[in-house]
This record gives structure tokens, C-alpha cells and sequence, in this order.
């Protein structure tokens, strides 16, 4: 391809995008308003994702110690723990009875002269530890009763939150792969139906140009870059949008709810633009290219 | 350089636009068809140009049988031909020097080149003055005369026009006949198809007389019967 030619296909792109600044613009905004709501979607889909995520690594799993083990056994324990596989070191936590009493007083919300006169063992003593992912866990676990331990009376799984959590994340997953997915294919139909109103226009020109003996691709190219450049633009306008927001969000949550902040963090502005910019910028050339392409594709068989 | 044998064209109501035509136009003649409305005419250019496809028959022009073009092959075939229509079919939204330019564009010349060209072809029609008009600001005589140029500046071995003065008074009719004229005496073979009497009896070219599709009288030198 010579040079001469591509820079008539771009500015054969550009002339066109002003000759039908209308349709340019229904295009721009039609690529803009679905890129909004994906991104939209992402941000949150990302967000529900970490916190769901956050929240299974924070569900412990406890092994509670009989009252027959003596502090040199349970030291040995804690070491042994230490050393599975996928157990996070620093998080296994030692609970002694006097820890336990205390946290279902606060955790019941209770009297603590209800327990009066109940024994000082009356709850038992427990390690707890995170196994990161869910998909560790049973792992872990298999680990902690192989290590048979004498002593060791029961390990707690908080089954039922685990089968929650990864029914929601499971859930949450399909459900914005089924949002993503059919906004992608609205926008390429509207994108379409947008540019065919003035490809229409095009016809006759698109049959003179064969006329005169351009190739397909002649004629493809400049189409190729008025959607190309619809996209991008229909991109760019949602990302600044988008990113506006979520700065300003995360802003307003953290300045008042402290607590939220302290219960989970959010995905920072970083780390959710550097997969969103390429993604949608990669979407809304796609969409453009792949709309601009059909909408004149059969005006070619001359 | 053209070879008809035995062209049928039968469109899909079963109008037969071509009937077993067969002829043969050497390189460098020039050409009129003539038939009164219907007689195929418009069939056959459009046929030459493989606009349409042959229900039976061959044509062959210079080296390519049409029925063996490909897809691929056809933008390359179409350069070899220059196409002249009634109605003009200029780009609107480009100026003539454009117009003319985008032909040179479509086959990938350099810039040097069309810089070079356009305006000689524009000269050649006597279109210098109007290179930076729009085809809405020129009369039609004008407007066929930068297609003209387009038809003409890469140089083709064939020129194929369907009615060119169609649409203009005499007076311009006869400047664009003395144009193709001018091309045909540079060596470049002219098929015209038109009603245009005067100019057919005039010129003394060879005519070709067309009706219901089927060659009826072909004239080396002749002029334009109305008759039959
Ligand atoms: N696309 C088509 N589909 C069906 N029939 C057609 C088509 N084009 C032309 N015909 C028919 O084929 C015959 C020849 O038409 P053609 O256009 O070749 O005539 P013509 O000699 O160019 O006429 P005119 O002088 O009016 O331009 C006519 O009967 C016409 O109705
Ligand atoms: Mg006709």
C-alpha cells in the first residue's frame, strides 16, 4: 500500500465524518452511552468481585484444641500449621479460652454475669488460620486432619458461607459475562443501522468507484477508519466520564464511611482503568470497524 | 480486441436483452450502436463492461474471456475499460480535478503522476478553468466532459459509452462526440451507443443496428436507419 494512498484513505475518513456530522455524531454517542454502561458494569462486576473475594479469604477456618493438650503441644501445633501449604504464616491466630469467653460476650452482645459460675474452659481454646482462595480450602483441611494430631477436636469450615460465597461469585460472573456480552452486540446493531442510513447515501458512490476499477479494499479503507475513529472517540468519551465518577465515588465512600473502608477496600482508580482503558478502547474500535464494515459490505457487489 | 460469439443474455423475467449476437470490433474502430428503445443496447455495453453476466455465448476483450473473470480480477479488467454514462456519474462531493484524480487514486498512482495528468486531461477536454468547480456548478455539457476526462486518464485501450449526449442539446453533443473523436484518433477504440441520429449520419463511423436484442444491419461506414 502506497502512502499516498493511506493518506487518502484518512482524509477520505475525515471529510466523510464531516459530510455526515449527524450520523457521526448519533454514532459517537450510540458507541459512547454502550461503552458507559459496560464500564459502568465493570467497575461494579470488579468491585463486588474483590469484596466477595476479600470476604472468603477472611473466612477462617478454626481447629479447635481439647483442654488435654499442654502449652508445649500446642506450640508444636502452631508450628505444624504453619508449615501447610497455601496457609498464610501470619495468619494463623491463637485463641485462648479467656479470648473466646470474651468474644461471644461482645459477640452476643450479652451480660457477662450470665457466665458466672460457669468454668473458665467452658469454651475451648482454637487456632485459627485463612487458606486464601476458596479453592484451598479443602485442601488445607485435608492437611490439618491428616496431621492427627492428638488433641485436636474439631476443624470448623463455615461451610455455609463458603457455599454462598461461591454460588454469588459464580453468579455475579455469569451474570455481567451475559450483560457485557449483549451490550457488545447492541452496540455493533445499532452502530450499524446508524452508518446504513448514510451509506444509502454512499451507494451511488461506492458504484462509481467500482466503475473506475477500485478494489474492494479501496473502498473498504476509508470505511475502516471513519469506524475506527468513531470508535476510538466513542471510547475516549466514556472513559473520561467513567473515570470521573469512580475517582468521586471512591472519594465520597471513604470520606463518609470510614468504617466501610475499614471493613473492605475497593479496587483503586489504578488498577480498574489500566484493564478498562485498553479494553474499551479495543471494544470501541471493534465495534466501530466491524459496524462501519457491515453497514456498507453488500454495496460492494456491484 | 472485442470478440462476441453467439451473446445471449435473458434476464431473470425472461426479457432477452442480447439474442445470439455475435460481432467483432477491432482494436482502435470507432463504434456506434443503434436500435430504437428496448433493442439492447444498454444490455450490451453493460455486458462489455460485465456489469451483467452472459446466459450463453463468449465475449473476449483484448485477452480476457469475461465469463473467466474473477471476483478479484474485476477491478483490474474495469481499468482497462473507460466508461462514459448518460447521467454522468460524477462524485458530487469531489471537484472535477478530483474526480479526475480519483481514477489515477484507485489505481494506486503516485502523486507526482496524477499532479501531472489531470491537468493535461483536463486541457484535453477543455476543462482547465473549471478544475476547482463541484459537478452541481457545471451545465451537463461540462459535467460529461469531466467524466470524460476520468474515463480517458489512465489511458485505456477501450472507451464504452452508453448515451453520452443523452442528455445534452445539440450543439454540446457534438463538442462531446468530437471529444471521443479526438480519443479514438490517438488510437483508442470508442463503442457509443446512442439515439443521436444526426451525429450517427454525420460521422460516417460504422454502425451497429440493433433490435429485440439481434444485430439487424452492421455498417462499415453508414449512418442511422429508422426504418425496419
Ligand atoms: N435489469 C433488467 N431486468 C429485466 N429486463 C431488463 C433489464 N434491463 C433491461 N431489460 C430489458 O431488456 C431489453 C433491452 O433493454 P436495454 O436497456 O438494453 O435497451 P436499450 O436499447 O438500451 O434501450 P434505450 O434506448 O431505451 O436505452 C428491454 O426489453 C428491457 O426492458
Ligand atoms: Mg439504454
Amino acid at each position: 500500500m502506497r502512502i499516498s494512498s493511506v493518506r487518502y484513505y484518512v482524509s477520505e475518513a475525515f471529510k466523510n465524518l464531516f459530510r455526515n456530522h449527524l450520523m457521526t455524531v448519533a454514532a459517537i454517542l450510540t458507541v459512547s452511552a454502550c461503552l458507559f454502561i459496560l464500564a459502568v458494569s465493570l467497575c461494579l462486576a470488579l468491585n463486588i468481585d474483590y469484596l466477595l473475594e476479600q470476604m472468603e479469604q477472611s473466612l477462617s477456618v478454626v481447629v479447635y484444641l481439647s483442654d488435654e493438650l499442654d502449652a508445649d503441644q500446642v506450640n508444636e501445633l502452631y508450628k505444624r500449621i504453619q508449615d501447610i501449604p497455601y496457609v498464610k504464616a501470619d495468619s494463623v491466630k491463637y485463641i485462648s479460652h479467656e479470648m473466646a469467653i470474651e468474644r461471644f460476650i461482645e459477640s452476643m452482645d450479652a451480660d457477662p454475669s450470665l457466665l458466672d459460675g460457669l468454668p473458665d474452659n467452658f469454651l475451648p481454646r482454637s487456632f485459627e488460620l485463612e487458606a486464601g482462595d476458596l479453592a484451598y480450602r479443602d485442601v488445607v483441611i485435608e492437611e490439618l486432619k491428616g496431621l492427627a494430631f492428638r488433641g485436636v477436636e474439631k476443624i470448623g469450615n463455615q461451610e455455609q458461607y463458603v457455599g454462598l460465597l461461591t454460588t454469588i461469585n459464580n453468579g455475579i460472573r455469569v451474570v455481567s459475562v451475559i450483560v457485557i456480552a449483549g451490550l457488545i452486540v447492541l452496540s455493533v446493531l445499532i452502530i450499524v443501522n446508524t452508518i446504513k442510513i448514510t451509506v444509502n447515501s454512499r451507494r451511488t458512490e461506492i458504484t462509481i468507484m467500482k466503475y473506475v476499477g477500485a478494489t474492494d479494499w479501496f473502498i473498504r479503507w476509508p470505511f475502516i477508519i471513519e469506524g475506527l475513529l468513531i470508535g476510538l472517540i466513542g471510547a475516549a468519551v466514556p472513559l473520561f466520564f467513567s473515570w470521573l465518577s469512580y475517582r468521586n465515588v471512591l472519594a465520597v465512600l471513604r470520606d463518609n464511611f470510614i468504617s466501610v473502608e475499614e471493613l473492605f477496600d475497593f479496587k483503586t482508580t489504578f488498577e480498574i482503568f489500566s484493564l478498562l482503558i485498553p479494553l474499551t478502547l479495543i471494544l470501541g474500535a471493534g465495534i466501530g470497524i466491524i459496524g462501519s464494515v457491515t453497514s456498507m459490505r453488500k454495496y460492494l457487489r456491484v | 480486441m472485442i470478440l462476441i460469439s453467439n451473446a445471449t443474455k435473458l434476464y431473470d423475467n425472461g426479457v432477452k436483452g442480447i439474442d445470439n449476437v455475435s460481432l467483432t470490433i477491432q482494436s482502435g474502430e470507432f463504434v456506434f450502436i443503434v436500435g430504437s428503445t428496448g433493442s439492447g443496447k444498454s444490455t450490451l455495453i453493460r455486458l462489455l463492461l460485465k456489469e451483467v453476466d452472459l446466459t450463453s455465448g463468449q465475449i473476449k476483450i483484448g485477452r480476457d474471456n469475461l465469463s473467466d473473470l474473477t471476483r478479484h480480477q474485476m477491478p483490474y479488467f474495469r481499468r482497462r475499460i473507460g466508461v462514459v454514462f448518460q447521467d454522468f456519474r460524477l462524485l458530487t462531493n469531489k471537484t472535477v480535478y478530483e474526480n479526475v484524480a480519483f481514477a489515477m487514486r484507485v489505481v494506486e498512482a503516485p502523486n507526482r503522476d496524477i499532479r501531472r495528468s489531470v491537468p493535461v486531461v483536463l486541457a484535453q477536454v477543455g476543462l482547465q478553468k473549471k478544475a476547482k468547480s463541484y459537478p452541481s456548478q457545471l451545465s451537463g455539457g461540462e459535467q460529461q466532459r469531466a467524466a470524460l476526462a476520468r474515463a480517458i486518464v489512465n489511458r485505456p485501450p477501450l472507451i464504452l459509452a452508453d448515451e453520452p449526449t443523452g442528455n445534452l442539446d445539440p450543439g454540446t453533443a457534438w463538442d462531446i462526440m468530437g471529444l471521443l473523436e479526438d480519443i479514438n484518433d490517438r488510437g483508442t477504440t470508442v463503442v457509443v451507443a446512442t439515439h443521436a441520429k444526426e451525429l450517427v449520419d454525420e460521422m460516417q463511423k460504422r454502425v451497429i443496428t440493433l433490435k429485440n436484442g439481434a444485430v439487424i444491419r452492421d455498417l462499415a461506414k453508414g449512418g442511422y436507419y429508422d426504418e425496419d
